[in-house]
């Protein structure tokens, strides 16, 4: 086989599963940060959580939501 | 002191007590079989979303929520109504003109505006403030009559050769239609205004307030009707949709 032929389908090749490798670790970051965001989710629910003033408040100091929302 | 044009568009004295008969605690029939449904399937709202709910009348819809809910109307009968029905601690009811710049610590998650849209004089501002009020990627469902199949006073059916059609009068025109509340009872009718404008229109006034419509829905009644003519107005029914939800995220 020609040697230049070679060479360009090796870096094809590489160049692939290099892509491949870069989504299978960015999905699975995701999926991470997905999951992570749903265990914010699940707290103690003080009684701040069930008044308009209190979510008012607990909303001003950034802690009615998780920032991940 | 309201001005002129928003009193009479404000659902106030007869035209609220009107309201508050027909719509009731739960809804009258359209509430409870499409739009409620519709509208929470659409805005699919999760225990931390707060809700902005604005030309919300009674508070029908505030009454199907547990989140934190502000409720916003110009008519001070229905709000009146609204903190009446809705013990709720997580929510509020408003005095306010929607279509005015609104002022809130709060940047909420989700906005709706149900059937309301349609009797604002300047629905554009209502759209703004749900721009200013909605925090980025937050969503906003609207519910008008469909306006391409019902124009008060410029649509109606026909029936011809045994099937029946609707018949449109008027529909890229914006139009301002007086609507009477009782129009066989002179002596407790009012007038409220209803505004038409076209699909287009409505779209527009999204697109210039920062916001994308991510689906849309035509909905039909569920109805059934009985008598020699059910077979035609059942297909009637189902051909032409009475109601039109739009569901928008704010871009930016």
């Amino acid at each position: 086989m020609d040697k230049n032929i070679f060479l360009f389908r090796s870096l094809m090749i590489v160049i692939i599963v290099s892509l491949v490798a870069i989504l299978v670790i960015d999905s699975q970051r995701e999926i991470k940060k997905n999951a992570d965001c749903k265990k914010l989710r699940i707290k103690a629910l003080t009684e701040k959580f069930f008044t308009w003033d209190g979510i008012v408040e607990l909303n001003q100091k950034g802690e009615y939501q998780p920032k991940c929302l | 002191m309201l001005k002129d044009d928003n009193k009479k568009t404000a659902w106030e004295g007869k035209v609220g007590e009107w309201y508050k008969k027909s719509v009731g605690i739960k809804g009258n029939y359209y509430h409870e079989k499409v739009i409620l449904p519709g509208v929470l399937r659409l805005l699919e709202i999760k225990a931390e979303d707060k809700i902005l709910d604005l030309a919300c009348g009674q508070g029908i819809f505030g009454r199907q929520v547990n989140n934190l809910y502000l409720g916003v109307d110009l008519a001070k009968t229905l709000i009146d109504e609204a903190k009446k029905l809705d013990e709720n601690p997580k929510h509020r009811y408003w005095l306010g003109d929607v279509s005015k710049e609104l002022k809130s610590s709060i940047i909420f998650d989700k906005g709706i505006i149900v059937l309301a849209l349609q009797n604002i004089k300047k629905p554009f501002g209502v759209i703004r403030n749900f721009n200013k009020l909605l925090r980025k990627g937050g969503e906003l469902v609207i519910v008008i009559n469909h306006p391409a199949f019902r124009v008060p006073k410029h649509s109606d059916w026909e029936v011809k050769n045994d099937k029946q059609y609707r018949v449109i009068e008027n529909y890229m025109s914006p139009l301002e239609i007086p609507i009477e509340t009782s129009p066989f009872d002179k002596k407790d009718n009012q007038i409220s205004y209803s505004y038409h404008y076209p699909l287009s229109a409505y779209f527009e006034m999204l697109a210039s307030n920062g916001f994308m419509v991510e689906k849309i829905e035509e909905w039909i009644s569920p109805k059934k009707s009985e008598g020699p003519m059910a077979i035609i107005e059942d297909k009637a029914r189902r051909e032409f949709p009475l109601f039109l939800a739009i569901k928008a995220i704010k871009n930016g």
